[in-house]
């Protein structure tokens, strides 16, 4: 899905898919509880 | 000796890593340090049924190939922990290119009957991996351009890895490119981790510092969101923390990291579909890969679940 897609779909007023509903949920919370989980976002040793 | 160990130790006792001591320190160098991925051959191995014992010769010249891609990769990143500062920049380009010919002799020497597709993998390898370092050090701006260069720059690693693994475990070419291909996809979810992690570093990575465009970067320049214009004013701020952190907040809150999640999400799917469809004596030790790159997609959306 390209970025201007994904963008309208998941601030699309509306019912949802529950993916984009968990993702909504994502770009609703602070930085702080993204940040959280940041240390598992990469496998060390990738450049 | 475990299989890793007996890799490095054919690095070791090659006849030119017996008489050049700079190769000699640098595979000796790697038995304390075991390269991302360097475990791919033996898990398409064990997902074939194949004997361990066989695969030692692709570990290595996996091995090999990981460190050549970093000693470049450092001398483009301009890297400050690379080691062309103690190697100097025409002795570290040197090195890489002797590695990678270390892993096409250790591959051919090896005597397995797929030792010559192994090795033209390796090429392959180091063909596709520069065409991608190239494309990158353009900084071209476009999703097609982001999706092109971890295509040509991440996926080859992974790919190569579960390719190689199969062939000397006995795969016909066909099976082991089916691998591949999912080797391949799951370059492009690592690209994505890599690019989530390096945006949300503090302080600022060097994505940010050298105006580089990974894909949450990307996201927040093209798509039309409220705080665009104030996020590209950010954008050359971010030594600031104070800035840093009101950039990273926009990645947030206008979908950035969102879109990232769902990129990982939709390969995660099409990699599993695909998993399914390769005819293997023991799926486990490929869906344990797929596990580890859908597992923090999991708590992030159980931490932010309203």
């Amino acid at each position: 899905m390209s970025i201007q897609t994904f963008h309208a779909t998941l601030f699309a007023e509306g019912e949802q898919s529950d993916l984009f509903g968990y993702l909504l949920n994502v770009a609703q919370a602070s930085l702080k509880d993204v940040l959280a989980v940041r240390s598992e976002l990469a496998w060390d040793g990738w450049g | 000796m475990d299989i890793y160990s007996q890799a490095i130790q054919l690095l070791l006792d090659h006849p030119q890593t017996q008489r050049w001591p700079q190769l000699q320190e640098t595979c000796t160098r790697a038995l304390g340090h075991k390269p991302i991925a360097w475990d791919f051959p033996l898990r398409a191995c064990r997902a074939l049924g194949g004997t361990q014992a066989a695969i030692a010769p692709a570990i290595a010249a996996l091995t090999c190939a990981h460190m050549s891609l970093i000693l470049v990769d450092d001398l483009l990143d301009e890297d400050p922990r690379g080691a062309y500062h103690q190697l100097g920049v025409g002795q570290a380009a040197n090195l890489a290119q002797a590695l990678f010919g270390l892993a096409l002799d250790v591959l051919e020497t090896a005597g397995s009957p797929s030792g010559v597709l192994a090795a033209a993998a390796i090429g392959r390898l180091q063909l596709h991996t520069a065409y991608g370092q190239d494309l990158d050090a353009q900084n071209l701006r476009s999703e097609e351009a982001y999706w092109q260069v971890a295509r040509a720059k991440s996926s080859p690693y992974f790919a190569t890895g579960l390719y190689l693994g199969a062939l000397f475990a006995g795969a016909e070419a066909g099976l082991a490119k089916q691998l591949h291909d999912f080797g391949a996809l799951f370059g492009e979810m690592l690209q994505i981790h890599d690019d989530l992690n390096d945006c949300l570093a503090v302080p600022a990575n060097v994505d940010w510092l050298q105006g580089r465009a990974p894909l949450p970067i990307l996201y927040a320049e093209l798509a039309p969101h409220a705080q665009q214009a104030r996020f590209m004013e950010l954008r050359g701020e971010v030594s600031d923390p104070a800035a840093l952190q009101e950039a990273q907040s926009i990645l947030v809150s206008s979908g950035a990291i969102s879109y990232c999640v769902s990129e990982l999400v939709r390969r995660h799917s099409q990699a599993g579909e695909q998993l399914a469809g390769i005819p293997l004596r023991d799926s486990r030790p490929l869906e344990e890969l797929l596990d580890q790159m859908i597992a923090p997609v999991r708590h992030l959306f159980e931490r932010v679940a309203s």
